[in-house]
């Protein structure tokens, strides 16, 4: 009796390790033969974020209007913070088991167009014109491969702005933000004089410095066509003068003590918060922090705050007064879901998500869609938010690197631009290391 | 035992049946896939191109892995001082006469070991922390303002900073290992030798190592099995930061396969570091037993 009774729990827990794999397509297949339609959709906006964030204010209300509008689809979502998902998607995508909709950060695109896990979504837009065509210039460009588009942007706008404190540059004889270098570093030595850093910066997570700072630093030297060219294999090289040179640039604030000395171990929200203890006299980011500023920074700090962009470098190719920019992420559907009804239901649900509605409430709430809003009702924005809504429209958008370029590649230079900023190694070290990097990816098999 | 008491032997074999289903489910299978894909060139997708030793040709070459192996081998030896080392002296103190409160001190020197590697990394960066932080704070007390740095963006003594706060979360447990260990000497012994005038250092040097030895070897043997394969603290604490100056083996493979998308490669870090892991075992084994023996016939 024991043995057997022992026997039988055995093969239970053995069958139940064994089975645990399958039980997944059977429950799939079940809903299916129904008539609702399922959709499972993995994304990285969330409900506590409501209010704060527009973008995930804009996209959670498009999807509570898409449910409400369609109560026969189901859809199966799955809300993860930002580096969750970037972890979950990554080991879902390498087992082959994404869901129905994801999102696909632009660095990530060539990958998963080359590994087929993305559906090219060109038919279904152009069954859809007008949703198609909203679209600001040069949005669906880091969602595209040879032509075809492979992922729906949700909000786009500069990485690179600089905000910053006018009291305090006024206090030392600047009316407005320096529009060369040399003033900039004179503000710098003026500043650190009473002991506030020009700039706080805080790149702990490793990526602020190319999204904010590399990619609008070296367009201003380099000029866009380098850009272009590094992005096609035509023969520009990081070791050439210009990328060291805007290397050369930040290590310089660095060493020059102008910028907060934990700048490598601090992560974006310290930052901006020693912007706002006063530690500091400007930071460099993107758009999404405008509303962090209405929203979190002591009344004087934002009564005084301007928004502005690097000045120009001498002799420089690229123009002054672009940012860098464009549409970050993208929501890309699995190449398995076939033409058809699902298909539909998806494409509807992203309309409703990143669409002409969604949109003009991201603007509303201060954030910078890609899906272009029309006018909307600027009113209710604050004078920072609606600064930098301004200069986002205004700026010429130059590629951000780190949409553009491998994975492999924007690694190395997150890495080593970390070691640059503390002193371990020169501009021209993490030049080569890059340059390799890119050499490896441009012969991969 | 008796033979009557004695199970037969396939009801060892069923008892033991579900762990090692259990275990080849979750360490067997994926280390051999691992092996399977170090061959390849895959980045993540259904394509795949077979390279050979492609990958561990390049490994050879890779200066970040090397540097970070060396890492592995600095934390290990800051491990062997910080947890072992300090853990015996602590155990020893535990013994001693000396000390009151020994339940309380027993309590808060395991309490650290109960916490996730992220709360330990928190904390500490609070520690660190340039501006608000413990040490500089304690520092400028001291009038040691001169010295106040921001710690964890220092890249040469990083590794040392990072194995602070291992040394802190795990020498709970290897005091009470050692207490265990310690506990398990005949206390005989330890009365003759004080008879014979052996006391404090001496007793510990010639009476209580040696006999501690066998708990010693193990507590050093775990204390390179967990450097070797360190992760979550350095994670946590620096991201392997500034640059690459305390990354470890385990952050490398990590960063390479999910955030370079060099799955093949990444998994041939895997095994590399699977492969390194254990020779360090084994020649430290080989050297902690050769001195056993050579001490056994002197």
């Amino acid at each position: 009796m024991n043995k057997r009774s022992f026997m039988l729990g055995l093969m239970v827990v053995a069958s139940s390790v064994l089975s645990a794999c399958g039980s997944g397509d059977n429950e799939e297949s079940a809903v299916e033969s129904g008539n609702t339609i399922t959709i499972s959709l993995l994304h990285r906006y969330q409900e506590s974020n409501i209010g704060k964030s527009p973008e995930d204010t804009a996209v959670l209300n498009g999807l509570k209007r898409f449910r409400e509008d369609y109560p026969n689809i189901e859809i199966i979502e799955e809300q993860l913070q930002n580096e969750d998902y970037s972890i979950k998607a990554q080991a879902l995508a390498a087992a082959d088991d994404m869901p129905d909709v994801f999102i696909v950060p632009g660095s990530w695109m060539t990958n998963f167009v080359d590994n087929e896990i993305v559906l090219p979504l060109d038919e279904e837009l152009d069954k859809r014109p007008e949703w198609r065509d909203g679209y600001r210039a040069g949005t669906l460009d880091a969602g595209t491969r040879e032509g075809q588009i492979y992922g729906i942007p949700i909000a786009a706008g500069p990485t690179h702005l600089i905000y910053y404190n006018a009291d305090l540059f006024g206090s030392i004889g600047y009316d407005q933000f320096p529009s060369s270098w040399p003033d900039l570093m004179d503000v710098g030595e003026k500043l650190a004089e009473k002991g506030i850093n020009l700039f706080s910066y805080g790149d702990k997570s490793k990526g602020y410095a190319m999204s904010s700072w590399i990619s609008a630093l070296t367009d201003r030297i380099n000029g866009p066509e380098w850009t272009e060219s590094i992005l096609n294999g035509d023969g520009a090289k990081f070791t050439d003068k210009g990328f060291i040179q805007g290397i050369g640039i930040m290590s310089e604030l660095a060493k020059a003590g102008y910028l907060n000395k934990d700048l490598n171990s601090v992560d974006n929200d310290t930052m901006v918060n020693y912007y706002f203890e006063g530690r500091s006299a400007a930071f460099v980011s993107g758009i999404w922090s405008a509303m962090n500023i209405v929203n979190n920074a002591p009344d004087e700090i934002k009564a005084s705050t301007r928004v502005a962009v690097f000045p120009g470098v001498e002799n420089g190719l690229g123009n002054p007064l672009s940012s860098s920019g464009g549409a970050g992420v993208y929501y890309s559907v699995n190449s398995g879901v076939e033409a058809g009804e699902k298909l539909d239901a998806i494409m509807t649900m992203l309309e409703y998500m990143t669409g002409s509605d969604s949109a003009k409430l991201m603007a509303e709430v201060g954030g910078f869609p890609a899906y272009d809003p029309g006018d909307f009702d600027t009113g209710k924005l604050h004078p920072v938010a609606l600064a930098a809504y301004e200069a986002s429209a205004a700026a010429d958008a130059t590629k951000i690197f780190d949409l553009w370029f491998d994975a492999s590649i924007v690694e190395v230079l997150n890495t080593g631009i970390q070691g640059v900023m503390a002193g371990s190694r020169t501009p021209e070290q993490l030049a080569e290391e890059t340059q390799q990097a890119y050499e490896t990816f441009l012969n991969q098999p | 035992m008796g033979k009557a008491l004695r199970p037969k032997g396939w009801v060892l074999v069923a008892y033991l049946l579900p762990g090692l289903l259990i275990y080849s489910f979750v360490v067997l299978v994926p280390i051999l896939a691992a092996l399977r894909d170090s061959f390849y060139s895959w980045t993540g997708g259904p394509k795949k191109t077979y390279i050979g030793m492609g990958n561990y040709k390049e490994i050879l070459q890779d200066d970040v892995f090397w540097h970070s192996f060396l890492n592995n081998v600095l934390m290990t030896a800051y491990g062997l001082i910080g947890q072992v080392g300090f853990g015996f002296v602590f155990a020893l103190l535990l013994m001693s006469k000396m000390v009151k409160l020994k339940g309380l001190h027993r309590t808060m020197s395991y309490f650290p070991s109960t916490l996730a590697p992220v709360i330990i990394a928190f904390l500490w960066m609070l520690v660190y922390n340039y501006n608000y932080g413990l040490l500089n704070a304690g520092l400028t007390k001291l009038g040691l303002g001169a010295l106040v740095q921001s710690w964890l963006d220092l890249t040469g003594p990083i590794v040392l900073l990072a194995s602070i706060p291992l040394s802190w979360q795990n020498i709970g447990f290897f005091t009470l290992l050692m207490l265990a260990g310690l506990s398990s000497i005949n206390k005989e012994v330890l009365e003759v030798a004080q008879l014979d005038g052996a006391t404090g250092v001496r007793k510990a040097w010639y009476i209580i190592i040696p006999l501690a030895k066998p708990t010693l070897v193990v507590a050093s043997l775990l204390c390179i099995a967990n450097n070797m394969r360190g992760f979550e603290h350095i994670y946590a604490l620096t991201g392997g930061g500034p640059g690459n100056s305390s990354s470890v083996m385990a952050l490398y493979a990590y960063e390479t396969s999910f955030l370079r998308f060099r799955y093949g490669y990444g998994s041939a870090l895997a095994i590399a570091i699977i492969t390194l892991t254990m020779l360090m075992i084994l020649l430290s084994t080989l050297l902690l037993q050769r001195r056993n023996h050579s001490k056994g016939g002197a």
